[in-house]
């Protein structure tokens, strides 16, 4: 549940703007696509469910990221890890992320080479060996005591200390040293499942009602959320105090960690995979249209949104600057690829783009017109439906079968240009019905060719770069559509939905009496109000009740 | 035992020579484990294509034992006597809610089962790999081995309202537990065969067992410990650490191919292979599994549903699920129907390198004593239809099997109920050894295979 696609897509949105039925969240009325969960305002039931997140497993980014913090290590060895499945569009969905025979087996391996590398370097090992291993057990106690700490985000109890010292006794029993059995414990710690999940505890798993997370349960989530990492000392000390279960002072730990080069990690994995960027490096634009783009071209690409991103997660610009920054980062082949003057550097150098009319925000942007791009021709559909997913949260159902995807391909071989190709769908009402509200939107992008290279010329004719909203808006040219976009309330909606299942790590559900509706709600409602501000739409997501408690669940609601 | 086994050079050699560098031991097979069986055991291999096949190429146009090969099989005849063509099979839990063929047929591929259409709420059912795995699957170091060539793609929704779970998984261990897939060769190998140290001493190698069994009951007891404070959803996710753990004990702990298999050096890396190159060191790597009896029970998947890959080496260099939507159009059914052919070319290279392995037991080869089904999530890629599967079943089951036919299971007319894919999983069970057993829809073993 959650979402509710454009079902059969029949909201006929030329009769009208805003009608009833018209799909990508008709404004207000709190109904329509994903980002439009009811708020509860047509419901009796008191809102009180904060939900649960099931027993998270840490994902590829996660356990790397999670191990270079916790060991100083460079090795990345979730990279041999089997690759995580996406939900939803983010591949930290903790219903998603099963485990196999195999994952135990990578862990098993991967704790052997972290541990014999931590042990070997001399500044990994300062920061575990602690006290001289010779000084036996009081030594050991003392360094698994404080690596287990770290390592399992929570303190140590007694009886668990004193199993990790049996291990390390194996080994002495085996006639090797202490820190061969340091070792062993070590390995243990990593393989554990207090390290391989995120463990959050219900006092009773069977009750509905719901209770606060711990503070360290709470210092795991933020870190998660914002790091894809583990919680650093002062994040565990905020926990240990009790500190962190005051508001403000969460508030003041997350704005912490935003500020940190650790929420890095937000650009990589929220915006990677909200605005597809972890693809780019991986297209393959068809060489002999596109000789010019190559392996150090796409990675400029990907990394000039992903610069305009961090402005907005770390430099407080307001979140529409994703669709309307006049400026922008380039260097210089990528200045060349835009018909722009060279910026004099292969770094990607602020670019002021004021007065440009042809470029400015991510619906000009190269990464995003190549990503909508099949990889020799542009495509209207691809461009319409991604705008429609990814910033409208309006999911548009694929085509049914025994349809003519090529017929459009063969239109463009007859020499027609993309909007007499797409006439096409125009004589069918199957088709039609659907992409009445995805080729208009694509159509206004015609202007920039399947790599991003502005042209105002199409199959030898000049384009026509009339484009239509769903909601009846025309519109001209990326900008203008760009502008529309921005200031419409689905946009802070679906942009704060993205953000709110990232955090989360599953999907908000739409049940009445569930706290997820409201949540919701108020987090479009204070983006609208907060100047669009990313850091406070963090801060609100890290203060709901939603993030900051849970609940068990009744016997039997076994999947 | 009949005679002295040994592994022909040209395993060795067709294989690809650095996948062996250790000359392997004439003394090293039977294993111990096998030496007590009476007879050969069947191996059980699960091939997935992506996309569908070019359906007017792949059909013969005659049944039984004296059928020419269609086009997509050209060249395959000494093959032949090793496999039959089946067609007019139905796997009707395949078929999606609404859209979605692709994930849902993938998923479906050998559970049979319906996917519950949820991007993370995953519901599906066991695979007859895994059925057979639970029950004989503890014969052998690795109960069954998942393998492929690609992890997925780096973004999006993977197939219309269906999680990628179902999307890049044929191999289900329950209902809610998908088993991925190892999609580079010299971990696959690891896999196999970690652990394994020629020149180790016994009192070594039991010093080393007990190290690794600390740990392991370590972890055991943290088990134990948090099951009781766990709602039932976070039970089903410690339940599958807890399985996971207990195979790892038995691999790390148990007595390890050492017991009579050399194994030689490791496959190279998978990022430095192109797909051809991949999908060849896969099939290198099954076939020693088999010879070293490290598993007897494989899933192997050609890239994922939907796959997008190009074949530059065929000179086809737009999508492979672009071209499946071939809308009658000559041009891309050509391209389609090339690609099928070159499929089947890698399903022969595989059988040639099953036969070239002797079995242990039985003076037979492995591709004998093996039943390999092959197929795709779709049967036609423009049509998206689960009727009409086009399957190729490959070896002779032990004896069991009568391949070199083309079975067709259509019905003499519309109205006449179809033969259902899950009943031919249950015969291939049977050849195994595994009788009695249920594969999502199954009503009973099919005759006449």
């Amino acid at each position: 549940m959650g979402f509710s696609a454009l079902a059969a897509c029949t909201g006929n949105v030329a009769g009208g703007p805003q009608k009833a039925g018209t799909p990508p969240g008709a404004s207000g009325s709190g109904v329509g696509g994903i980002g439009n969960i009811a708020s509860g305002g047509s419901s009796a039931v008191a809102a009180t469910d904060p939900g649960r997140v099931t027993l998270h497993r840490l994902n590829r980014a996660e356990y790397n990221n999670t191990v270079h913090d916790l060991l100083g290590t460079s090795k990345t060895p979730a990279e041999d890890f089997p690759i995580d499945d996406r939900g939803n569009g983010f591949d930290n969905m903790a219903d998603v992320l099963t485990l196999s025979p195999l994952h135990l087996s990578v862990y098993h391996a991967a704790a052997k080479a972290l541990v014999s590398e931590a042990l070997s370097n001399a500044s990994q090992r300062a920061a575990i060996m602690t006290c001289d291993l010779a000084q036996e057990d009081a030594c050991a106690r003392q360094i698994l005591q404080e690596f287990a700490y770290r390592a399992w985000r929570r303190p140590v109890a007694d009886a668990e200390l004193d199993r990790l010292l049996a291990v390390v006794g194996v080994a002495k029993a085996n006639g090797d040293s202490a820190e061969v059995g340091l070792g062993l414990a070590l390995r243990a710690i990593l393989l554990s499942p207090h390290f391989v999940f995120r463990v959050e505890l219900d006092p009773d798993p069977t009750s509905l009602a719901p209770h606060a997370l711990s503070g360290y349960e709470l210092a795991s989530r933020l870190s998660y959320f914002l790091w894809s990492s583990t919680p650093d000392s002062a994040l565990l000390a905020s926990a240990e105090s009790g500190a962190l279960g005051d508001p403000s002072t969460l508030k003041e730990q997350a704005a912490r960690l935003l500020a940190d080069e650790r929420a890095r990690a937000i650009v990589d994995n929220f915006a990677g995979q909200w605005l597809h960027l972890r693809a780019v490096d991986t297209l393959e634009p068809d060489h002999t249209l596109f000789p010019s783009v190559d392996a150090p071209l796409l990675r400029a690409m990907r990394a000039e949104t992903e610069l305009l991103f961090r402005d907005i997660a770390f430099q407080a610009n307001p979140l529409m600057q994703l669709l309307t920054a006049n400026y922008s980062y380039l260097n210089d082949r990528l200045a060349a690829h835009y018909g722009l003057p060279a910026v004099g550097s292969t770094e990607l150098t602020r670019v002021d783009l004021s007065g440009n009319a042809q470029r400015g925000g991510f619906l000009t942007q190269a990464s995003f017109l190549t990503l909508t791009s099949h990889v020799n021709r542009t495509s209207p559909v691809l461009r319409g439906k991604w705008v429609l997913d990814e910033l409208l949260c309006a999911t548009v159902p694929p085509p049914p079968p025994d349809v003519n995807l090529a017929g459009v391909s063969m239109a463009k071989e007859q020499g027609l240009t993309q909007r007499q190709a797409l006439e096409v769908h125009r004589a069918d009402p199957n088709c039609n019905s659907c992409h009445q509200l995805m080729d208009p939107i694509g159509l206004g992008l015609e202007n920039f060719d399947a790599v991003g290279v502005y042209r105002e010329m199409d199959a030898g004719k000049p384009i026509d770069a009339n484009g239509q909203l769903p909601s009846g808006e025309a519109f001209v040219g990326a900008k203008e559509l760009a502008a529309r976009i921005a200031v419409k309330p689905e946009f802070a909606r679906c942009a704060a939905h993205k953000l709110y299942s990232y955090a989360l790590g599953r999907p908000p559900v739409a049940t009445a009496g569930h706290l997820d509706g409201p949540t919701l709600d108020a987090l479009a409602r204070g983006l609208t109000t907060n100047d669009f501000s990313f850091a406070q739409l963090v801060e609100q997501i890290v203060t709901s009740p939603t993030f900051t408690s849970r609940r068990g669940e009744p016997e039997g609601d076994m999947p | 035992m009949k005679r002295a086994p040994h592994i022909s050079r040209r395993l060795l050699l067709g294989g690809g020579a650095t996948l062996f560098g250790l000359p392997f031991l004439e003394s090293a097979l039977p294993r111990s484990a096998r030496a007590q069986e009476q007879t050969a055991p069947v191996r059980l291999v699960y091939i997935f294509l992506p996309n569908g096949l070019d359906m007017a190429t792949f059909r013969p146009t005659t049944v039984g034992a004296d059928y020419a090969l269609p086009p997509m099989f050209a060249g395959l005849d000494a093959s032949k006597p090793d496999f039959s063509i089946i067609t007019g099979l139905e796997n009707v839990n395949a078929r999606p809610d609404m859209a979605g063929d692709h994930a849902a047929g993938t998923s479906g591929f050998i559970t049979c089962a319906h996917a519950n259409k949820s991007e993370t709420d995953i519901k599906l059912g066991v695979s007859a790999d895994q059925v057979a795995a639970q029950k004989i699957g503890m014969a052998t170091r690795l109960p069954s081995l998942q393998l492929g060539t690609d992890g997925g793609g780096a973004t999006g929704n993977c197939d219309s309202g269906y999680s990628c779970a179902y999307a890049r998984n044929i191999s289900w261990a329950d209902a809610v537990t998908p088993l991925p897939k190892i999609v580079d060769p010299a971990q696959a190998f690891n896999q196999l065969f970690e652990g394994y140290d020629p020149n180790a001493s016994a009192a070594e190698t039991a010093k080393r067992q007990a190290y690794e069994k600390s740990v392991i009951d370590f972890v055991l007891a943290d088990v134990n410990g948090l099951s009781p404070k766990l709602g039932a959803t976070d039970k089903v996710k410690l339940d599958q650490y807890l399985t996971g753990v207990r195979e790892l004990e038995k691999r790390v702990i148990g007595s390890g191919p050492s017991a009579g298999c050399t194994p030689g050096a490791p496959p190279p890396k998978g990022s430095t292979l192109d797909y051809p190159g991949k999908l060849k060191a896969m099939m290198d790597l099954i076939a020693l599994a088999f010879a070293c009896d490290a598993t007897r029970i494989v899933t192997f998947m050609f890239t994922n549903a939907l796959s997008q890959h190009t074949h530059p080496f065929l000179e086809i260099t737009s999508g492979h699920h672009d071209i499946s939507h071939h809308m009658n159009d000559a041009g891309m059914i050509g391209q389609l129907a090339k690609i099928g052919a070159w499929e089947m070319q890698q399903l022969a290279y595989f059988f040639d390198q099953l036969k070239a392995v002797p079995d242990s037991v039985g003076d037979q080869n492995v591709l004998y004593n093996s039943a390999v089904f092959c197929s795709s999530d779709i049967s036609d890629g423009n049509r998206h239809n689960h009727d009409d599967m086009p399957i190729v079943l490959g070896g002779h089951g032990g004896g069991k099997l009568t391949p070199g036919q083309h079975i067709s299971f259509t019905p003499k007319s519309r109205t006449d109920p179809r033969e259902k894919v899950s009943n031919l999983l249950v015969t291939m069970l049977e050849t195994a050894g595994v009788a009695g057993a249920r594969v999502g829809d199954s009503t009973g073993p099919l005759t006449g295979l």
